[in-house]
């Protein structure tokens, strides 16, 4: 028989309390927080701030006129994303994206651009973008050409009454790791969140001479 | 006509040249890959392969600056992807097959990097891991003995003073 005399008692106790504190530790220290997960986007005006969104801080946007602003984003979601901006043109009555459902702007799409972003890294860019040509069917304008970061794009039909009331959407897509397709917003295991912005603008007609 | 000899020649000419082609398809297969035409869905497939690449390589635990220089390298090649689109529009298919090229050839260079890169971060995570659980042991045994010795000499001090106050008390007795 061993006989367990007060000393080894009390040091195996200490040993199997210890090796629990210090096993927790390095679990501790090789686990990584939980932290939140999400994306930011933003957009800003000519001067880089949130201001002067218009030529001559007018949102009656003339043919011809060239409208500067910054998009960015930046990715906190903790690990490498694959984002992508999209840029729509929209009016009054199309849709606007669904935050609830997680549905995007059934509006047509202008143009898009994509970057893969490292954690906590920003992404930011210019959109200089320019009415080319209004057309005007009865009441109705729609924008037949813009040229967007010396781009061309003709968007689809998007009418609105004598120009009032356009809207540029930008909406940000993520590239899901696990089902390799592109998804509006995010996911962050079982929940998914959204991100969108909008720009309202009237278009004009050029003046006659 | 060509005679049975011939023809034996000639199969055996086409074998060695395809087993050679493919020795080199193998070794150096981003060559042969970027002469091909390569679609601009093809191409878009790569980078998405190439972004999974990074992105498993940073799971597993890989080093910030070089996921940085991945990611810029795979930035590139998405910037070569959007000019071929202009060029195919402008009607410059031959211009923008040879961007698409050079893309899938940075895909693939992104690629192998980024899964040399995760098997180092992996390896490097697994060793942290053991090390990190291998010293919970080794620094409670350290912290046993240390207190086991510890107690054992606050023990003996505690017993010597007493005596000394029992010697001193009989001394003053005898006194």
């Amino acid at each position: 028989m061993i006989r367990f005399t007060e000393d080894l008692k009390r040091s195996i106790l200490i040993f199997v309390s210890a090796t629990m504190i210090f096993s927790m530790l390095a679990y501790v220290s090789v686990t990584p927080r939980p932290r939140e997960q999400f994306f930011q986007i933003y957009v800003l005006g000519e001067t880089k701030m949130a201001e002067r969104y218009y030529p001559n801080n007018d949102p009656n946007i003339p043919v011809g006129a060239r409208v500067r602003w910054y998009l960015g984003a930046t990715n906190f979601m903790g690990s490498t994303r694959y984002a992508v901006l999209k840029v729509k043109l929209s009016n009054s009555t199309i849709d606007p994206p669904n935050e609830k459902d997680k549905l995007p702007s059934p509006s047509p799409v202008l143009t898009e651009y994509h970057r893969v972003l490292i954690n906590n890294e920003t992404w930011q860019f210019p959109l200089a973008w320019k009415i080319d040509s209004v057309v005007k069917v009865a009441d109705y304008y729609y924008l037949s050409q813009l040229t967007i970061n010396e781009r061309n794009v003709q968007p689809q039909l998007v009418y609105a009454k004598n120009g009032y009331n356009y809207r540029i959407i930008i909406e940000l897509w993520t590239l899901d790791p696990v089902d390799k397709h592109l998804i509006f917003g995010w996911g962050t295991g079982t929940e998914r969140k959204v991100a969108w912005l909008q720009i309202w603008f009237n278009a004009t007609l050029p003046r006659s001479s | 006509m060509i005679g049975c000899k011939a023809r034996f020649v000639i199969v055996g000419v086409a074998v060695i040249l395809i087993s050679a082609l493919a020795t080199i398809q193998f070794q150096h297969g981003l060559v042969i890959v970027a002469m091909l035409p390569i679609s601009q869905t093809e191409a878009e497939a790569k980078v998405v392969d190439a972004y999974l690449a990074i992105y498993e390589a940073d799971i597993a635990g890989a080093e910030e600056v070089k996921l940085r220089d991945l990611s810029s390298k795979l930035n590139g090649a998405l910037n070569m992807t959007r000019e071929a689109q202009d060029l195919e529009r402008q009607g410059r298919s031959a211009e923008a097959s040879n961007l698409l090229g050079k893309a899938t050839v940075a895909c693939d260079e992104t690629i192998a990097q980024a899964r040399l890169l995760r098997e180092e971060a992996s390896r490097q995570s697994f060793y942290n891991r053991v090390i990190a659980f291998a010293l919970a042991p080794t620094l409670a045994l350290l912290a046993t003995v240390g207190l086991h010795f510890g107690y054992r000499w606050w023990r003996r001090r505690e017993i010597e003073q007493i005596f000394r106050m029992e010697i001193r008390l009989r001394e003053k007795s005898q006194e």
